[in-house]
């Protein structure tokens, strides 16, 4: 038994020196820079398979959104191309309902934000807000996502790398890409002031004081809702300080509902 | 004949309630989406004085019907609000004045009227189909020129349990709903009729035949086994006339139009008196104090229905739009009633109960029970893994969404939540490929 196995072992030793496959170096070597997270933003079915593509067309090199800024400049000096510099974007979720929404009814279908906002959009009064089911965590190929005991999702910024399968994947559509130090406004709701400060403690109530405070008069209400004009934005904050439900945040910071006065 | 469906339990309590009109609302939330397609666009302002029947939405594409006011009054309001059929549309809001002030209709004999005639009344009076899909009715009853429709049948099963409407309609307006029959036959050019009603209705079997005795067309009453999803159109096409709807067709495809008994009886009011689509009949029932048969006005909050019926008789665990194999349960009584809800059934915290799902045992029930013959074990176990392509192979585009998989799985596995969504997947993956079709063909010209 032992003998075959070794004779056997050996053929096979000698048939994979013999008929192995080579692969161009270049692909080897840009394979290991690439993120293998598989995500698929490029438009290849994973990472292998784009590190074959951009050896035979290096212009396509670009298209990789997800790794870093020097795996990108590696792979340009590889491929002899220039690769241009990588624009800083994090994934952002435009929303801080979860436990501090309420609920519209008792669900108890499909764990999967997807099945649920088909009933009634979802058991939250808010229509827009996040459900909380994870189908963000799922998705995302680089576990950059994780759900909080707050009941919406956290993104790890370290982790995050802009890849942008998170913003296809949440049926409310409640994720951005967005300079990492942009402030943000954590609510989709488009419904009036009114309404939402019955059903959720951190949603938009259209008070427009972020409005008043912005010194460049980047913020605007559109729908219901403050946006930010972030081609005029200053980043001075100045309007989270203001927001009293604590909508507007600062990403990174963590949020903090103001009592209020 | 192949075995399909399931016999749950019928619980018609309400099958020899007499209608009743409902006291005239107050106030109705009139949804400008009611039917399948592009929603209506309003023609009323905020504070404009309507009559009712007058037009309030008019249509935008083909596949559409336009809305009308169901009370004479005030516009208070054009505001977004959610409609019993789960997603929230552009509503009008009327505040009655309590007069019965209608606009003046045009009546007409069907019989002196062209078919062109005949359809343009049915569009004008918003008709969609009443068993609960909404469908606009001319849009069924306008085929493409090379589809010869050789029959049409009146849809009488209502397989549904607990649900009554159709069966008092057939009692109480079997001359309308023959004289809507006649009108539709006229239309399409078709010599058949054919009604369909379960044999768990004798009453209406014998008022039905009855009235198509007198009629100058040639229709049928045809009994039919007491099986749920008796009603559903694919199903009712194959019981009587043991053809076979092909695989992502339509009934016109096998010279076939299904009609609910509703909709024909809204077909005799909208073509020979000329009244639009604004009130219909609901069955009231489950647990509330006193179930019955309801005409109601179209945007009646369903809140004031279920105090018209003297209310709940214990807090509600579920109060759902249609019946309850394929209702929609709602997340509030403030919704109002629209054109394609056959009932409201008010189930007690017992009767919903919270089932733990288990793991499937492959028993097979689910695929015995499908009357369209499909697998919602095996689609399911795909939908579940995210290989919606493989569920599109195993023809998950044909499920009708009749709940009798759920109903029997031992295993409490929520098979019709997870077609549903599977269902959606599918499509907005075929989307996405016929959208990259487009621009491939569009750089290629442009190459």
């Amino acid at each position: 038994m032992g003998g075959l196995g070794l004779i056997l072992g050996l053929g096979l030793g000698y048939a994979g020196r013999v008929f192995s496959v080579k692969v161009d170096p270049k692909v080897e070597k840009i394979y290991e820079l690439l993120p293998h997270g598989n995500c698929g933003a490029c438009g290849f079915p994973g990472c292998e398979a784009f590190a074959n593509a951009i050896v035979e067309n290096p212009s396509l090199a670009e298209t990789c959104t997800s790794s870093s800024q020097e795996a990108r400049e590696e792979i340009g000096i590889i491929l002899g191309v220039e690769v241009s510099a990588k624009n800083e974007v994090k994934a952002q979720l435009f929303c801080r309902g979860g436990i501090n929404s309420k609920d519209a009814y008792e669900y108890n279908g499909i764990e999967s934000c997807a099945a649920a906002s088909l009933l009634m959009g979802g058991p939250k009064s808010c229509k827009y807000g996040c459900l909380g089911f994870g189908d963000c965590v799922e998705a995302c190929p680089f576990n950059a996502i994780s759900m909080t005991s707050y009941g919406y999702p956290k993104i790890d910024r370290e982790k995050c790398t802009g890849c942008g399968i998170c913003v296809e994947t949440c049926p409310k559509s409640l994720f951005r890409l967005m300079d990492k130090n942009d402030p943000l406004i954590a609510c989709s709701s488009q419904d009036k002031g009114a309404l939402v400060s019955k059903y959720c403690s951190t949603g938009c109530i259209v008070c427009r004081r972020c409005v008043k405070a912005c010194e460049p008069g980047a913020i605007s209400m559109e729908n219901n809702l403050a946006m930010i004009d972030y081609e005029k934005c200053t980043q001075c904050y100045k309007c989270v300080e203001v927001c009293p439900k604590g909508t507007i945040v600062r990403v990174g910071a963590k949020v903090e509902i103001k009592a209020e006065s | 004949m192949v075995s399909f469906g399931i016999h749950p339990d019928y619980r018609k309590v309400t099958a020899d309630k007499k209608v009743e009109s409902a006291p005239l609302p107050a106030e109705v939330i009139i949804p400008l989406h009611q039917h399948i397609g592009a929603p209506c666009k309003p023609t009323v302002e905020k504070g404009s004085e309507v009559l009712a029947g007058e037009k309030i939405g008019e249509v935008q594409s083909f596949v559409a019907a336009p809305v009308h006011a169901s009370i004479s009054g005030k516009v208070k309001d054009i505001r977004r609000a959610l409609v019993p059929v789960g997603y929230e549309a552009d509503c009008v809001v009327i505040e009655g004045d309590g007069k019965e002030n209608w606009v003046k209709f045009e009546k007409r004999d069907s019989e002196e009227l062209e078919p062109k005639e005949i359809i343009n009344r049915i569009k004008e009076g918003g008709l969609v189909g009443m068993g609960g899909a909404a469908f606009p009715t001319h849009v069924k009853l306008s085929p493409p020129p090379e589809k010869k429709i050789d029959v049409i049948i009146a849809n009488g099963a209502e397989c549904e349990p607990y649900l009554t409407c159709d069966h008092r309609l057939m009692i109480e307006e079997t001359e309308r709903i023959i004289k809507g029959m006649e009108a539709a036959m006229r239309v399409l050019g078709c010599s058949r009729g054919l009604i369909g009603i379960e044999d768990n209705k004798r009453e209406c079997i014998e008022k039905m035949e009855k009235g198509a005795e007198l009629s100058s067309f040639e229709i049928e009453v045809r009994e039919l086994r007491t099986r749920y999803p008796q009603g559903a159109e694919k199903m009712l096409i194959h019981s009587l006339l043991r053809r076979k709807v092909p695989v992502g067709g339509l009934p016109m495809d096998v010279g076939a139009v299904v009609q609910n008994v509703g909709t024909l009886k809204a077909i005799y009011e909208a073509v020979n008196l000329g009244t639009p689509l604004v009130d219909r009949v609901v069955t009231v029932t489950g647990g509330v104090k006193q179930p019955q048969n309801l005409m109601v006005r179209i945007g009646t909050r369903i809140k004031d229905l279920i105090d018209f019926c003297g209310g709940f008789t214990q807090e509600p665990g579920k109060i759902i739009n249609g019946g309850p194999m394929m209702g929609i349960a709602q997340e509030s009584v403030e919704v109002p009633v629209i054109k394609g809800m056959s009932g409201i059934l008010v189930q007690s915290k017992e009767d919903v109960g919270k089932r733990r799902e288990r793991p499937c045992i492959r028993c097979g029930s689910c695929i015995e029970s499908c009357p369209l013959g499909l697998m919602p074990t095996t689609i399911v176990r795909y939908a579940k893994k995210g290989m919606f392509e493989d569920c599109d192979r195993y023809y998950i585009a044909n499920c009708i969404e009749c709940g009798c998989c759920s109903w029997v799985c031992p295993s409490n596995i929520p098979l019709v939540h997870w077609l549903k969504y599977g269902k959606g997947e599918v499509l907005k993956i075929k989307r996405k490929k016929l959208e990259k079709e487009r621009e491939k063909e569009k750089g290629g010209e442009t190459k």
